[in-house]
């Protein structure tokens, strides 16, 4: 008999959560879920680990063309089902054109001035994190100026991002998981160049 | 360790934990900024650190050091029945040592010796709110947030000016994150806002009571609000020396000696002062 499930849902989540926390605090930090995301028999066992960590059923939740992935999520964690206009987590798990990506970013939930938390967090499965090109980041949590080599993927949503962002602190989170269950984290304050 | 057949790892349930961790990831990617979140009802009061613990409770895994601190000392009845409370419902060790410790959970005072990337600070916050002094009412004080109106806080400044010659705020003195949110740093001292600005270690907040979490994460703008031309001063301690370990440049609290009536001064961070005695530090 093979077991599907052994995440635990008191450590397992804990130490995803503090390397999540680590990765939003320390933007484009990568973190390795691989033990974690090993709690679930599915090619996209980071993701479902992710999820499992955040969401519950007080969470609304839009999956992009991967009915699967939004069955499992549901089934994990109980979380409800909603259109990405209203979800609190948007999960992208197939390489999109950037033209459907920019409108996910773009009507997504970006908060308010007087409620900027309740805004959208958007976990992105990629093939990489790494890449051959290259971005300069600044903002809270990166020390001056950084440089970094990433994809041209990510490096474009990020510009996307910043292209239909509405005023600070309204805004969306990214969040990156790859295929090598490697994590990490641009929050709405970070500007990639 | 308390049994874990009744009580979950780190006491809170998974489903307060979860939602405790989304307010966290939001405070930190909106710094300085005040995430409402459902503050849990815990065996100690509201106003002792509730908000705190409940940040370290969620935060907290079974590799961590904690170190706990009220007013800077180890061994105050705040810090001591906090550390027994996480000590019996996660096992986790707990240290006095600042730069062992992985989470250091404290009130009033933020350690000596600068903290590491890594490292997690959480403060416990009695009143949140920055612009309470000027504003009684929340629904309008979060909508000068929201607007990013903080008019009346900068003439509450002028006006202590006017009357006393300098800005009167000696602990939690408000400064502004990010060039956005004017934000209460918890009553810590003067003395310790600056480190609050650019450093390597993430902040957190919590206020139990009110129902706040905020953060500022590493290498953050966090600057004391202050006019051009009156400059933000911080406690002076210039001359006075710890007369345990003799450590000068550092905060020290002032004491009296009851037969003399003589004041003599001592390292307020405990763990700092006993690791230099130990390091052979004397006056």
């Amino acid at each position: 008999m093979q077991q599907v499930y052994s995440f635990d849902a008191v450590h397992d989540a804990q130490s995803l959560f503090r390397k999540l926390l680590q990765s939003m605090a320390n933007p484009f930090q990568k973190s390795s879920i691989d033990k974690e995301a090993g709690g679930f028999q599915s090619e996209l066992g980071a993701v479902l680990a992710a999820g499992s960590t955040l969401m519950d059923n007080e969470i609304t939740y839009y999956v992009e063309k991967n009915i699967e992935l939004a069955q499992q999520l549901h089934d994990y964690t109980l979380a409800v089902p909603a259109d990405y206009q209203k979800a609190d987590f948007i999960y992208l798990t197939g390489m999109l054109n950037y033209e459907n990506i920019r409108q996910l970013l773009s009507e997504a939930k970006q908060g308010t001035l007087s409620d900027p938390q309740q805004s959208c967090t958007f976990i992105i499965w990629c093939p990489q994190l790494d890449g051959e090109t290259a971005a300069e980041i600044s903002g809270p949590g990166i020390d001056g100026r950084l440089a970094v080599h990433t994809t041209e993927y990510i490096k474009t949503i990020c510009r996307l991002r910043q292209e239909v962002q509405q005023e600070y602190p309204c805004g969306v989170d990214l969040i990156f998981i790859s295929a090598a269950n490697e994590l990490m984290a641009v929050p709405r304050l970070c500007k990639v160049q | 360790m308390i049994d874990q057949k009744h009580y979950n790892f780190a006491f809170l349930d998974e489903n307060s934990k979860r939602e405790i961790r989304r307010s966290l990831l939001k405070a930190v990617a909106i710094p300085g900024y005040q995430v409402p979140f459902g503050s849990r009802e815990l065996p100690i009061g509201r106003g002792w650190g509730t908000g705190g613990i409940q940040i370290t409770l969620s935060v907290i895994g079974k590799e961590d050091v904690l170190k706990v601190i009220d007013q800077g000392s180890d061994d105050s009845v705040n810090a001591v029945n906090i550390k027994k409370f996480v000590s019996a419902c996660t096992g986790v060790e707990i240290t006095t040592d600042s730069e062992a410790a992985s989470i250091i959970q404290t009130r009033h005072r933020i350690p000596e010796i600068p903290l590491k990337k890594e490292q997690i600070l959480v403060l416990q916050v009695p009143t949140p709110e920055p612009l309470r002094i000027v504003e009684p009412r929340e629904a309008v004080t979060k909508k000068m947030h929201a607007e990013g109106e903080y008019s009346p806080m900068w003439l509450t400044l002028y006006e202590d000016l006017l009357r006393c010659g300098k800005i009167g705020i000696s602990a939690e003195y408000p400064v502004l994150v990010e060039n956005r949110y004017i934000m209460n740093p918890s009553p810590i001292p003067r003395y310790d806002t600056p480190k609050l600005n650019d450093s390597d270690c993430l902040y957190l907040f919590g206020a139990g009571r009110e129902k706040k979490i905020y953060a500022i994460p590493p290498h953050t703008r966090v600057m004391p609000l202050e006019f051009d031309d009156i400059p933000f001063e911080t406690e002076n301690f210039t001359g006075k020396r710890c007369h345990l370990c003799g450590a000068e440049g550092v905060y020290l609290d002032e004491l009296t000696d009851e037969e003399t009536g003589a004041k003599y001064y001592e390292c307020s961070d405990t763990g700092y002062c006993a690791k230099r005695r130990e390091q052979g530090c004397r006056p």
